[in-house]
């Protein structure tokens, strides 16, 4: 069973357009990937096409990855990733001009959370909605992607300064809007 | 001076976050910042705690699959081979209006596969998708990469079947079938690799059956009674191959192939 940190090995297959090499490095980093969609986007439908048009740029841009290592290769998932997204809202907003925050979101299922627990859930996945994209970015990738300052900056293409500066008043304007009842349902 | 408080915030975040320390182990420490940074150290700390979504099963699969496909493509490379041999000619334009013309027809060829690609049995585009795939096995050379071709393109049928089971509630037998005897085609071709080549072939074909076994259970909820049936029997069938796979003897003498 191939394992993350076989990441190097497997690029170098990949690079050559091995099947297999592609096939695994989807399995290894679909769920990565397909998290940080998901609380982009909010609708698991949408999430799951764009994690299948990142995994099949992944394919197109393959030779020219430098990054071989696993959290570097990750980084440079995300990147792409991050680029799916952005053009998916502007086609959004081409389609329709529905603001974020009315958005369906899904329920926050499983009887082993308590229904406080996945209320608190809600409101702040509400809440992260309301934010500006890059606020959306840092606050993902930091917390519940748990990358580093560098990996973060990397993706986004700004300084380690910029991020930390990012985070900061990312987490203010978050802990304001749900203060003011923001991420309660409307 | 004033400590930078998006530094001051950043270290505290990477103590709790990282280090697992406490809020109240963290702040502490700049006893000035306590009522700016405990509220945010804490929503950092509930940000961390959102569960990570799990994707549909099939999902990835999926991805995969056209992932595969896509590499096969890639490894193709008619489209680059042109191209570097048209950067190194240097045409006239009665040449260049006559290749632009079969370019055009070409593309229009190439239009039509490409929309066949998602195409589902009973669909017009179909019998274009089949055609294109018995194309690439006819361009194919080596047993390894047929090998995989078949194996691609039993996973396609699985994920038609899966499809019209998901619209229609109903099996389509044909594509049933097909998907069975792609699968044996595949097992055919792998037992006549050498062992190192076939290593990877065989995990991939193991995983397939286990997807098969799967998939076809779960749609036997979704079928009528005497579909169900004909579900029984593949499932039976994929048990063969995965033993066989697995260098068991089979229940059977013969995989058996869906009745019509």
């Amino acid at each position: 069973m191939p394992q993350k940190s076989d990441t190097s090995a497997i690029v170098e297959r990949a690079k050559r357009y091995e099947p297999e090499a592609l096939a695994e490095l989807c399995k290894l980093y679909y769920r990565d990937v397909y998290s940080y969609i998901y609380y982009r986007v909010s609708n698991v439908q949408d999430a799951e096409d764009l994690t299948d048009d990142v995994f099949l740029k992944m394919v197109e841009g393959i030779r020219s990855c430098r990054s071989r290592e696993e959290r570097s290769f990750l980084a440079w998932l995300f990147r792409i990733a991050k680029n799916s997204v952005t053009d998916y809202y502007r086609r959004q907003a081409v389609r329709n001009h529905l603001p974020l925050e009315e958005k369906h979101l899904p329920a926050y299922d499983g009887p082993e959370v308590p229904a406080e627990t996945k209320l608190t859930q809600e409101r702040l996945h509400r809440a992260l909605l309301r934010l500006t994209e890059e606020q959306q970015q840092v606050i993902i990738l930091r917390f519940i992607e748990g990358l580093s300052n560098a990996e973060t900056a990397q993706i986004l293409g700004k300084s380690e300064g910029a991020i930390k500066a990012l985070q900061h008043r990312s987490l203010v304007f978050l802990r304001h809007i749900l203060d003011e009842g923001g991420g309660d349902p409307l | 001076m004033k400590e930078n408080p998006d530094k001051v915030l950043d270290e505290r975040l990477s103590q709790v976050l990282t280090e697992d320390k406490g809020v109240e182990e963290s702040v502490p420490q700049h006893p000035d910042d306590l009522s700016q940074l405990e509220p945010l150290l804490r929503l950092a700390i509930e940000i961390k705690a959102l569960p990570r979504p799990e994707p549909r099963p099939g999902a990835l699969r999926a991805t995969q699959a056209r992932v595969r496909e896509a590499a096969v493509n890639k490894q193709a490379g008619w489209g680059g081979l042109l191209s570097r041999w048209l950067a190194g000619q240097r045409v006239s334009l009665a040449f260049a209006q006559a290749l632009a013309a079969v370019i055009a027809i070409a593309v229009i060829g190439f239009g039509t596969v490409a929309a066949s690609a998602d195409s589902l049995p009973h669909s017009p585009l179909y019998p274009v998708k089949r055609t294109t795939e018995r194309v690439q096995l006819f361009i194919t050379f080596s047993t390894s990469g047929k090998a995989q071709l078949h194996l691609s393109f039993a996973e396609r049928r699985l994920n038609e079947t899966m499809e019209l089971v998901n619209c229609c509630h109903s099996i389509d037998d044909t594509t049933l079938v097909s998907m069975l005897e792609e699968t044996n085609l595949a097992i055919k071709m792998i037992s006549a690799l050498p062992t190192p080549e076939a290593e990877p072939l065989v995990n991939r074909a193991l995983e397939l059956t286990a997807q098969q076994h799967t998939c076809l259970s779960q749609m036997k909820g979704e079928v009528s009674t005497d579909e169900g049936c004909m579900l029984d029997e593949a499932i039976s069938t994929c048990g063969c191959y995965e033993q066989i796979l697995k260098g068991e003897t089979p229940d059977m003498h013969q995989p058996t192939v869906v009745p019509e």
